[in-house]
This record gives structure tokens, C-alpha cells and sequence, in this order.
């Protein structure tokens, strides 16, 4: 089957430090995880004819979200400006659209956030102020707590069992040196099921961070990445699911549980792959039940059979499906708005074979998603490595 | 919880909270397509008329999952809190608290009934039926 599915690479990644408080802005992170992603790319600035990203200001225009103002600052004109709800998989989807149309031939994707909120608040946009939300103390935490109590009230699954899923994805963040919680395990399920209840049935350590950082992505047409010296890694399909606005009515788990189910069958068709052609998995994980939903919804197992599946196969490097081999949000860093691109960086870097310590042995497929059933919304990417990468060595 | 937060009321939401200020709960209801709706908003999201009206709730319903929060995102709520989706009349649920001092007897399915609390403003919470019966009992 021959994919109709555009043919671009990302052929640059740029993270800045990940820090709880970094002491810059967020546009200076973003600068600065830009000019590393275009490093990465062997490109200069004036190759990028499309931005994808949220002006985060001070200075530019009061046109909301201001896009075009990055534009401006990096003194380029540019083909195409947008700002995707959210940057990561939304934005490296869209990119390949417009690429594939030929309305521009490289996009700059950017987004993290620094010097917005203090060390101990729960970040901004985890506590919407809506109406209807936030009298009763709901938050984002909670949203997600009542999808995974009515998943476990139908399924009848003993949520002892999931520890050991934050404990492996934290095990990864131990022994990354960049990760925020570097050195801090190691993990056992027991440490995560010891750790204080925030909102039932998760604990502390079952749920993601809330730091500072940022990162940027270059997509490009397969045929440009080629110049790039890192090895190509091609966007295979992709999909995205908005069922809802995020955090305003209540989420179902019968409405949304199974949200990027329909995405992830979509891009598997495009990719021509399967789930079990997959090497690695960087999923979104803002809770730990999250990654189980995420494995029934992306077509690894039934519903309701998660935790089996997980148990069965391992999320370790030694597991069939290894998982968030970066430490994920939970243990390498959640920089809200720019998060979802962590997730499509750590896939590239484990497709370049650059994963060092962490890195899955002849990674040729991975998965990378962003969102979750409490937020209403979710989206998944097929990435690989490029068979052009061999045939032009 | 005590302190709640206010979120500004929208031109659709404003017969909302006016009702709750005399302690009545009102939803959205669309004649045409026999369905409540919520949030309320410009127009019924079945059939789009603009035309739907404001009617009585009965204030009864059952919990369709919940949360017991031992952490606030923000200061001013008493913890622990349960944080609750209840299911009302068909179409019309709330995000709400679930006040109850036996926390660990609150069950997916339990029937409660409208209440009514809040330092800044009233606020439709529910109490578990079988915990209002013992009450008066
Ligand atoms: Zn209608």
C-alpha cells in the first residue's frame, strides 16, 4: 500500500535545560531551543518559511496569538504562521500538511514557558478558571482522577497494579542526567503507592511535573533532511481527536476513553504498521493511569486490559514496549504548552540511535502522542527511521 | 471546601447563578429535542436552535464518578473534599462537591440530592441520599 501521507522528516530538535525555575523568560528559552533545533538541523534561520508557536511576548502585536511574531523577531519572512492547539504532535501534523501542499518548505515548532509561575502553585493552565469548574476545587488532576475511578469502577482492575508503571517510567528519568528528577529513584511500585494521595486515586509520584523549559522542532521535506547530519527520521501518519473543550464540561470515560483510538487507526493505516511494529513508545503521561488507557486506545490490547498488557509485555529497556525512555512528564519535565514536543524529541533521538544509556537497540518505529481522555483531546505520530538514510550512506 | 473561586458568569450562565442565589437548581432545556443540555450556551449543541429555555431541576441524582482531593490547585479549600460528576436529569450533569464526613463511604452510583454552599456564592453540592435520610431519621 502506498501512503498518501506526505513525505517530511524532523530533521532538528532543540531542548533547552528543564528546571524547575530556569530564570529567563519564555521567549528566551524559546529562542534558545530554537537556535539549538537549527543547529541540529545544519540549517540557518533564513531555510524556515513557516513558524508554528504562541507568541508568549513582551513586545509584538496585541493580534492574538501572534504567530507572525516570531517572524519578526527572528527577522525572516515567512509562507505559513500558525499557532496549534497544542505545539508537539498537532503542530509536526500540521507542518507535514502544508509542506506536503507546498505553501512552505520548512517549519520552525516552538513552545515551553519559563518565569510564568512559582516553584510550589500548581501551574496556570491546570486549574482553568471556568464557572462550572472551578467553585467546586476542581482541577486537572481531578479530571483525570474521575476517569481512572469510573475505568477502575467498570473494569474492576486493582490500581495497585499501576504503580509499577510510574515507577518504571520513573526509573528512566533516575538515570537521565537531564531529567528533572535525575538521581531521585530508584523506584519501586511500593515508593509510588507510599507516596501522599493528591487526588484519589493518584498519588504524588502518579502524577507528571510542572517545570520550566522549552522545545523546538525542524520539519522538513525527507528530501532537505538529507543535508541535515543527524540520520532522518520520517513522519510515517498521524492523527488527532478533539472530542470536547478541555476542563469546562465533565469528561466521561464512556465518551472519552477510548479517545485516540480513532487517530491511532488512522495513522497506523497511513504508516502502513501495526502496534506490534513498534520499538518505542513516548506517550503522554500525565498520570500513570493514562499510559494504560493509552495502550488500549492505540490498538496494544483491548479495552480494559491495560494493565495486563503493560505487566505482560514491560515499559523497561529490557520490555517489549519500552516507554517515555526519557523519563516522560512525570520524571523528565512537563512544560506545559511546549510539553507535547518533549515527547516527539525523545522519539527522534531514540530513532537517530542517540539514546545513549536509554536507548532501545535498533529503534526503527516508535509512537509518540500528546493529550489524554481527563483533557478530551488527544493526538499520536508514527515516526521512522528513513530507509534514505541508508541509501545515501 | 469553603472558599470557592469565582469564574465570571457568561451572558448563557447568568439565569444559572441567579437561581442559585435562591437556592433553586435550573437547567437547560431544549423543547425541540426533548434533552437538557450544560453548559449552557448560545444554542442546544442536538439541534442548534437558540431558543431553549431555563427549567426546574429535581435536584436528584447519583454520582457517576468522584474524587477524593487531598491537595487544592489553589488555597482557600478544606481538605480533604470530594469532588464529584453528578448525573441529573438526562443531558444535564455537574462537576460539584459531594459533601460528606464519611468519605470513605462514597460510592459510584449513590443516590444524593441538592444542597446548597459557599462563602462567595451558593453553590449547588450533593449529599448522599442514604446520608440525608439517616439525617432525619
Ligand atoms: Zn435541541
Amino acid at each position: 500500500m502506498t501512503s498518501s501521507f506526505p513525505r517530511v522528516a524532523i530533521a532538528g530538535i532543540g531542548v533547552t535545560e528543564q528546571r524547575k525555575s530556569l530564570g529567563t523568560s519564555t521567549l528566551e528559552a524559546c529562542l534558545s531551543a530554537t537556535k539549538m533545533a537549527l543547529a541540529d538541523a545544519g540549517m540557518s534561520v533564513h531555510d524556515v518559511d513557516g513558524v508554528m508557536a504562541r507568541w508568549p511576548g513582551p513586545g509584538g502585536t496585541v493580534l492574538k496569538p501572534g504567530s507572525v511574531d516570531w517572524a519578526e523577531m527572528l527577522g525572516i519572512p515567512v509562507r505559513w504562521v500558525s499557532d496549534t492547539y497544542p505545539q508537539g504532535i498537532p503542530a509536526v501534523l500540521e507542518a507535514a500538511a502544508v509542506i506536503g501542499a507546498g505553501l512552505c518548505n520548512t517549519v520552525l515548532i516552538v513552545g515551553g514557558q519559563a518565569g510564568e509561575f512559582s516553584g510550589n502553585d500548581v501551574a496556570p493552565y491546570t486549574r482553568p478558571e471556568n464557572e462550572f469548574v472551578a467553585p467546586w476545587g476542581a482541577f486537572t488532576a481531578a479530571h483525570f482522577a474521575m476517569i481512572a475511578e469510573r475505568y477502575l469502577h467498570l473494569y474492576q482492575v486493582d490500581w495497585s497494579r499501576f504503580a509499577t508503571v510510574a515507577a518504571t517510567i520513573r526509573n528512566f528519568g533516575h538515570l537521565n542526567p537531564d531529567a528533572l528528577m535525575y538521581g531521585r529513584g530508584p523506584y519501586s511500585a511500593s515508593d509510588i503507592l507510599d507516596s501522599p494521595m493528591v487526588a484519589s486515586p493518584f498519588r504524588r509520584l502518579d502524577l507528571c511535573l510542572a517545570n520550566e523549559g522549552a522545545a523546538a522542532m525542524i520539519i522538513t521535506s525527507v528530501e532537505r533532511a538529507l543535508d541535515s547530519p543527524a540520520p532522518v527520521v520520517e513522519v510515517l501518519g498521524g492523527g488527532c481527536e478533539w472530542f470536547r473543550q478541555q476542563y469546562v464540561g465533565p469528561a466521561r470515560y464512556e465518551e472519552v476513553g477510548m479517545i485516540g483510538e480513532d487517530a491511532s487507526r488512522r495513522a497506523f493505516s497511513q504508516a502502513g504498521l501495526v502496534p506490534s511494529d513498534i520499538d518505542v513508545a513516548q506517550l503522554y503521561d500525565v498520570n500513570t493511569f493514562e499510559v494504560v488507557r493509552q495502550f488500549e486506545a492505540l490498538g496494544f490490547c483491548g479495552q480494559g486490559e491495560g494493565i495486563d498488557f503493560v505487566t505482560s509485555a514491560g515499559l523497561g529497556l529490557d520490555g517489549r514496549i519500552p516507554t517515555n525512555t526519557d523519563g516522560g512528564l512525570m520524571s523528565f519535565s512537563h512544560i506545559g504548552w511546549g510539553a507535547p514536543s518533549l515527547r516527539v524529541v525523545e522519539a527522534v533521538r531514540q530513532l537517530r540511535h542517540a539514546g545513549a544509556d536509554r536507548q532501545v537497540p535498533g529503534a526503527e518505529t516508535a509512537i509518540a502522542a500528546g493529550a489524554g481522555a481527563g483533557a478530551q483531546y488527544y493526538n499520536v505520530v508514527l515516526l521512522g527511521r528513513s530507509r534514505a538514510n541508508q541509501a545515501q550512506s | 471546601m469553603t472558599q470557592s473561586p469565582s469564574a465570571a458568569a457568561t451572558v448563557f450562565s447568568q439565569p444559572f447563578w441567579q437561581a442559585a442565589s435562591e437556592q433553586r437548581l435550573i437547567r437547560p432545556w431544549c423543547a425541540h429535542c426533548q434533552i437538557s443540555f450544560f453548559p449552557p450556551a448560545l444554542c442546544c449543541p442536538h439541534c442548534l436552535e437558540t431558543g431553549w429555555t431555563w427549567i426546574d431541576s429535581s435536584g436528584i441524582g447519583s454520582i457517576y464518578s468522584f474524587t477524593r482531593v487531598f491537595r487544592a490547585p489553589v488555597a482557600g479549600f478544606e481538605t480533604p473534599y470530594v469532588v464529584a460528576i453528578v448525573d441529573l436529569e438526562p443531558g444535564f450533569s455537574l462537576i460539584t462537591n459531594v459533601l460528606e464526613s464519611n468519605f470513605d463511604q462514597v460510592r459510584i452510583g449513590d443516590e444524593v440530592e441538592v444542597d446548597w454552599a459557599g462563602s462567595m456564592r451558593d453553590l449547588p453540592v450533593f449529599r448522599r441520599a442514604s446520608a440525608a435520610g439517616r439525617r432525619t431519621s
